[in-house]
């Protein structure tokens, strides 16, 4: 506006009176607002900027069970980097976090497809049940599975032998174990990516199918052309977030497995709660954490990066 | 040929949410070349119509044929129509070059480079050859609704159908791109049918104007007819702006054949011309004139004005709009805007008998118009604000 | 917080905006102010979470009152000494519904015959100690007493735990009524760190008589006493019954079946794995400089594997031992070696078991460990094994169950924690209910043992077997573990031996190679931790 009426910011505020604002001056007209802010400031600090600086100090010291430690340097991150099951978790961690995450979103598009095709009665009941594993605590979820697929009273095994069949064994073996592990966790979170796949779908205006239509498309085409291009942000969405968790995931392969047999399905979150709580290596298990944290945090850069690619989607 | 013809259509929504009758026995013929304009408020039928047509909305009843060719169970695609939507229903995701292209890539087999020249002729003639490479979401609303033209101009339909597609502007953009769909459709000289709530867009755009109301048809004709020969109260209400004033009136015939129109303050002398070939038996009617024709004026003849006080008025410009209560009615006069009558101000309002429609106040069908259709020299004076 | 609020509200206030301005202001700063309390009330209540784990009944899913001992019950305000309250942190107490209610009972009982000391009874299973003892004793609020089992080293290596020896000197029972285990658990390196394992239970071996019968067997005691014999007897089973000959409790949280194991390649109770001077010890595992004691070690770790592949499940490497009563009372297992005294595992899955040989219809029995004999060796294919002999009856239990006080209480406390653990070691009314009915279990001391065979002459078979074990390899008994002396025991005996042979049963790697990593991880570990 100065610009047009060929004033600079200046003259105006000279002609109107207007002065520099300081600090202090913004502090005198919003200090009730300071004030509530101050409780949160502190709050976030202390619970959760102080214990994250904390924990990457203690990467470099020897603490343990009771005890913050001494400074030891990079020690801890050399144990790491020599340790087998470390990169064996390492590696794993990666092939469940992947495998699960992709089949998440696979399976959550066709539960929001799914929902959105039925009517609103149905759509209320099916979307529960789609839901619940979601709001099932991890821990019972594993417990589920493990019912599910105990080779003695296990329910799966039980069904194969109706047909005659041998079930093989789904948590053991050199194989199994890490197929009931992905199966496993992507049951349980799918309905996370169902949700949001869902909302973006019931988003999607229905004219835009209708143009399509009539353009000739058929449902596949439509499917193709219409439906997903509107669920790529929702997908890079899903797939952050969704990362991050699997890989902190903890509770449901621990109550499934437990990073066995042996240490085949080791990952990296239980590798570190073994190394706190049977080691009482507290140190060397937040230098995992860690690692964990970078491995969370280059996929969520690689997203972002394939987001930058799709930056002039919708402009 | 592009001839579409509706015969005896109807529609019935029927779920858990209950049974409507969207659409009801709705017969129409529309030429080739023709631009019919449906108008209704909303919920009439007119978008269901349009989506029975399109192939969007199946047909409970009736036959739509398409040169003479039965299509209720063809799908949209197999229709050779291109629909306009009021959202436009740009692909937000393709350029507008891609969102021009799709429907002849899907459904034609021309080569990459055919399409490319038919889409870039469309763009020519919607003046969009700039934005060809942009994304939907980077274009202003005026911008997109061409767009979305072009869209269904490039696949040279054999119907076009508009949904709304101005509804989404400003006043302005709106009547801008009036007369530019008007101009396309000189140059193409496709059959369209065309959707609009507004009374306005459709006498000033349409060849014929299809007036429904509650599912069924009220009037078809040129503007000029719905304007002065409206088929019954509705249409007469429905067209013009501000619409039309209304008095409920009785007969009081005198031994010559003309009488006197009578109600409550009002009483109105008309010939034997106008009255003569009334039924007696209908002498409870409905008075309607319309607002542009009744003149303020202090010496009118007693037996052919009425006294009401002046509760607003409304400034537009080139136009006053004068609200006045007349035995406690709202009674709307337009008069030019030297005329500026005073608030509580108790005036004289005159208007001639040619201007005067009458209809049965029971059913509410026309029974004579002032001026029949014959004696229409001038083209309607339209209101160009109200009711935006 | 709120008299900065105040002094700006005034500040404000002589603004001339008016009363109704600053008594808003006013409200809006008490607001502020308020919820700054309570999120200062929230840190407080984060501060000693340790602490507010004391109503555990919730926590461990039990029978629900966790700790209603501070009422007024033992109420000792009388005798002029001052009343104390100590906090008790037992794994013990949530095995079972059972045990928990004695204990609740007994500390009643304890307080009224303290007098002065009550108790705050809280709980944690086994699995989640360490996990509360290192949250309390971090945030500066550790239990007086504790079953830190073999955390509580660590505590003490940090100067987290009294000196024992204190109470040991000025004690008659102390150490010289302990069982031999515990002489070696509350021991390191000549100094008393803990008050010891209030009792020992023991992995031995389990069969299902049922199951034994059926290939001939009809003196278990005899016909299953070795290696071989057993050897034979599980082939048959393996051959001809559609049935897990002999399941290994393969997870490397439940391989102690192999540490008793480990201990019948040898006599006399040598330590099969670590021995000498702490500071420079003698690791036997894969030890070329120690042939023959190398040849029984790694062949028991071995055999172990073998054993495992040869006739176990698919799922023996994360097979857990609380999954074996409900796999061999319906007849899915026939044999193991983590057996255990504890005769109410059983009954909680079938009331109507039958425990012991019962002329071959038992459903479950517990025998000594087989003896390693001169042709186990060839038998399981185990050439470091041939021409060898030993025996032991199984592995015990004790660095687990150690009771520890912590010297961040008031010292008041600490002798009151120190009575609470003498009255556990030796209280009639608490031992003989505890480890007789309750939860089946050899006392802590070994003076309870007679008293304990009074008052229950009728005892499960399982029981009444494990105490003949003890008492037929007395001296030998020794925990594993509990005499190294190292600093990294625990790590040591889960992760670097247990964990390889669950990894090598897991087939991650092979057979003959397990030995040399696990020598190799142990040497590691011991560097590392000095």
């Amino acid at each position: 506006m100065a610009q047009e009426q060929g004033r600079t910011a200046d003259q105006i505020r000279e002609r109107y009176g207007i002065g520099e604002r300081t600090l202090t001056d913004r502090i005198k007209d919003n200090w009730v607002g300071y004030l509530f802010i101050i409780p949160t400031f502190i709050a976030f600090t202390g619970l959760f900027y102080f214990p994250i600086a904390r924990g990457v100090f203690m990467t470099f010291t020897n603490a343990s069970l009771g005890v913050t430690g001494e400074f030891i340097g990079l020690d801890n991150y050399a144990w790491l980097l020599t340790n087998d099951l470390f990169f064996y978790s390492f590696g794993w961690t990666i092939v469940f976090v992947f495998g699960t995450t992709f089949t998440q979103l696979g399976l959550g598009v066709v539960a929001a497809l799914l929902l959105n095709e039925l009517r609103e009665v149905a759509k209320d009941w099916v979307g529960v049940l789609i839901m619940s594993p979601y709001f099932s605590a991890p821990l019972a979820g594993g417990v589920i599975w493990m019912w599910f697929l105990d080779s003695n009273f296990g329910f799966v095994p039980k069904l194969f032998g109706l047909f005659g069949l041998t079930a093989p064994s789904f948590l053991a073996g050199d194989f199994w174990p890490f197929v009931s592990l992905i199966v496993a966790q992507t049951w349980h979170d799918y309905a996370y990516s169902a949700i949001i796949y869902a909302a973006a779908i019931v988003s999607i205006p229905s004219e835009q199918y209708e143009a399509a239509a009539l353009s000739g498309a058929g449902r596949l085409r439509r499917f193709r052309d219409v439906t997903l291009p509107h669920l790529l942000i929702p997908t890079i969405v899903i797939l952050s977030l969704r990362t991050a968790w699997n890989i902190a995931e903890f509770s449901q392969p621990f109550a499934l497995t437990g990073g066995g047999p042996g240490t085949q399905t080791m990952l990296m979150s239980i590798l570190t709660y073994r190394v706190a709580f049977v080691n009482t290596n507290f140190a060397r298990a937040y230098t995992i954490g860690m690692a964990m944290v970078v491995l969370s945090m280059s996929a969520a850069v690689i997203y972002v990066k394939a987001i930058d690619q799709e930056d002039d989607l919708y402009v | 040929m592009a001839q579409l013809e509706l015969d005896k259509v109807t529609k019935v929504f029927d779920d858990s949410s209950g049974t409507i009758v969207a659409v009801e026995e709705l017969d129409l013929d529309i030429d080739d070349g023709e631009f019919v304009v449906f108008v209704g408020p909303s919920g009439c039928g007119k978008s269901t119509t349009l989506r029975m047509v399109s192939g969007l909305e199946t047909i409970t009843d009736g036959e739509i044929r398409l040169g003479g060719e039965r299509i209720n169970e063809q799908s949209p695609k197999d229709r050779d129509i291109a629909m306009v939507f009021q959202s436009y229903a740009l692909y937000p995701h393709k350029t507008v070059r891609g969102n021009m292209a799709y429907g002849l890539q899907l459904s034609t087999d021309l080569d990459d480079q055919e399409i490319n020249r038919r889409v870039e002729e469309a763009a020519d003639m919607m003046g969009i050859e700039d934005l060809l490479d942009k994304k939907p979401a980077s274009l202003s609303g005026g911008q997109q609704q061409r767009v979305a033209t072009g869209r269904a101009i490039v696949r040279e339909p054999a119907v076009f159908l508009f949904d709304e597609p101005l509804s989404n502007l400003d006043a302005k953009l709106r009547k801008h791109m009036r007369t530019e769909l008007a101009r396309i459709h000189s140059e193409v000289g496709i059959t369209t049918i065309y959707v609009t709530h507004d009374q306005e867009e459709a006498m000033t755009m349409a060849d014929r104007i299809v007036i429904l109301n509650d599912g069924r048809l009220q009037q078809v004709g040129t503007p000029k007819e719905v304007y002065y020969e409206p088929n019954n109260r509705f249409v007469a209400d429905f067209i013009g702006s501000p619409s039309m004033n209304f008095l409920d009136v009785k007969l009081d015939r005198d031994g010559t054949g003309s009488g006197t129109l009578v109600g409550d303050e009002v009483s109105y002398k008309v010939s034997d011309g106008m009255v003569g070939n009334l039924d007696d038996a209908s002498s409870d009617l409905v008075l309607g004139v319309r607002p542009e024709n009744i003149r303020i004026e202090a010496g009118a003849p007693p037996e052919k004005s009425i006294e009401a006080t002046v509760d607003v008025v409304e400034v537009i410009g080139s136009d006053n709009f004068i609200y006045l209560d007349l035995a406690g009615q709202e009674f709307r006069v337009r008069t030019p805007s030297e005329i500026e009558p005073e608030e509580d101000e108790t005036v004289t309002l005159t208007f001639d008998e040619e201007n005067v429609h009458l209809f049965d106040a029971r059913t509410g069908d026309a029974l004579v118009h002032g001026r029949s259709q014959a004696s229409v020299s001038a083209p309607p004076e339209q209101s160009d604000t109200a009711a935006d | 917080m709120s008299t900065d609020g105040r002094s700006e509200k005034t500040a404000e206030s002589t603004d001339g905006t008016g009363t109704d301005r600053s008594r808003r202001d006013f409200v809006k700063a008490t607001t502020a102010a308020a919820s700054a309390g309570a999120l200062g009330a929230l840190a407080g209540c984060t501060g000693d979470g340790g602490d507010g784990g004391n109503d555990t009944g919730g926590d461990t899913g039990g029978d629900g009152d966790g700790n209603d001992s501070g009422g007024g019950g033992g109420g000792g305000g009388g005798g002029g000494s001052e009343s104390v309250e100590v906090q008790f942190l037992s794994a013990q107490a949530a095995e079972n519904s059972s045990i928990r209610s004695h204990f609740q009972e007994s500390m009643q009982d304890f307080q009224e015959k303290s007098g002065n000391v009550s108790v705050s009874l809280q709980t944690a299973s086994y699995g989640d100690m360490k996990n509360k003892l290192a949250s309390t004793v971090q945030s500066g609020n550790p239990p007086a007493l504790a079953e830190s089992g073999s955390a509580g080293l660590q505590f003490f290596l940090n100067d987290q735990l009294v000196d024992h020896t204190k109470f040991f000197e000025g004690s008659d029972t102390f150490p010289d009524d302990f069982t031999v285990p515990n002489k070696e658990v509350a021991n390191f390196r000549d100094q008393w760190w803990s008050a010891g394992a209030i009792r020992h239970t023991s992995s031995n071996l389990g069969i299902r008589p049922k199951i034994f019968s059926q290939v001939g067997i009809q003196n278990p005691m005899e016909e299953l006493n070795t290696w071989s014999k057993f050897h034979d007897a599980i082939v048959q089973i393996d051959e001809e019954m559609d049935t897990i000959a002999y399941e290994e409790t393969g997870v490397a949280g439940d391989l102690e079946s192999y540490w008793g194991q480990a201990r019948t390649a040898y006599t006399g109770g040598t330590d099969p794995w670590i021995r000498g001077n702490p500071d420079d010890p003698d690791v036997v595992i894969a030890n070329s400089d120690m042939e023959e004691d190398r040849r029984r070690t790694d062949g028991m770790i071995k055999a172990c594997i073998k054993r495992a592949n040869e006739f176990s499940s698919d799922e023996a490497a994360s097979r857990g031992d609380e999954e074996i009563p409900s796999l061999m009372l319906t007849g899915r297992v026939a044999s193991f070696t983590y057996a255990t005294p504890t005769a109410r595992r059983w009954f909680a899955v079938n009331e109507d078991a039958t425990i012991g040989w019962a002329d071959g219809e038992g459903d479950f029995m517990l025998l000594p460990d087989p003896k390693l004999d001169a042709e186990y060796g060839s038998k399981i294919g185990v050439s470091d094994l041939e021409g060898l002999e030993g025996e032991h009856g199984g592995h015990v239990w004790g660095l687990e169950q150690a009771h520890t006080v912590f010297s961040g209480v008031s010292n008041a406390k600490q002798q009151g924690a120190w009575e609470l653990s003498q009255y556990l070691f030796s209280d009639d009314d608490f031992v003989l209910p505890a480890w007789g009915e309750h939860y089946q279990s050899i006392p802590g001391l070994a003076t309870k043992m007679d008293p304990l065979l009074n008052e229950y002459p009728d005892l499960p078979q399982n029981f009444q077997r494990a105490i003949e074990n003890q008492n037929q390899y007395a001296e030998q008994y020794a925990n594993t573990g509990g005499a190294w002396d190292l600093r990294a025991t625990d790590p040591i005996r889960w992760t670097d031996i247990n964990e390889t042979i669950s990894q090598a049963i897991a087939g991650q790697h092979s057979v003959d190679e397990t030995p040399g990593l696990v020598r190799e991880r142990v040497l590691t570990r011991i560097e590392e931790s000095g």
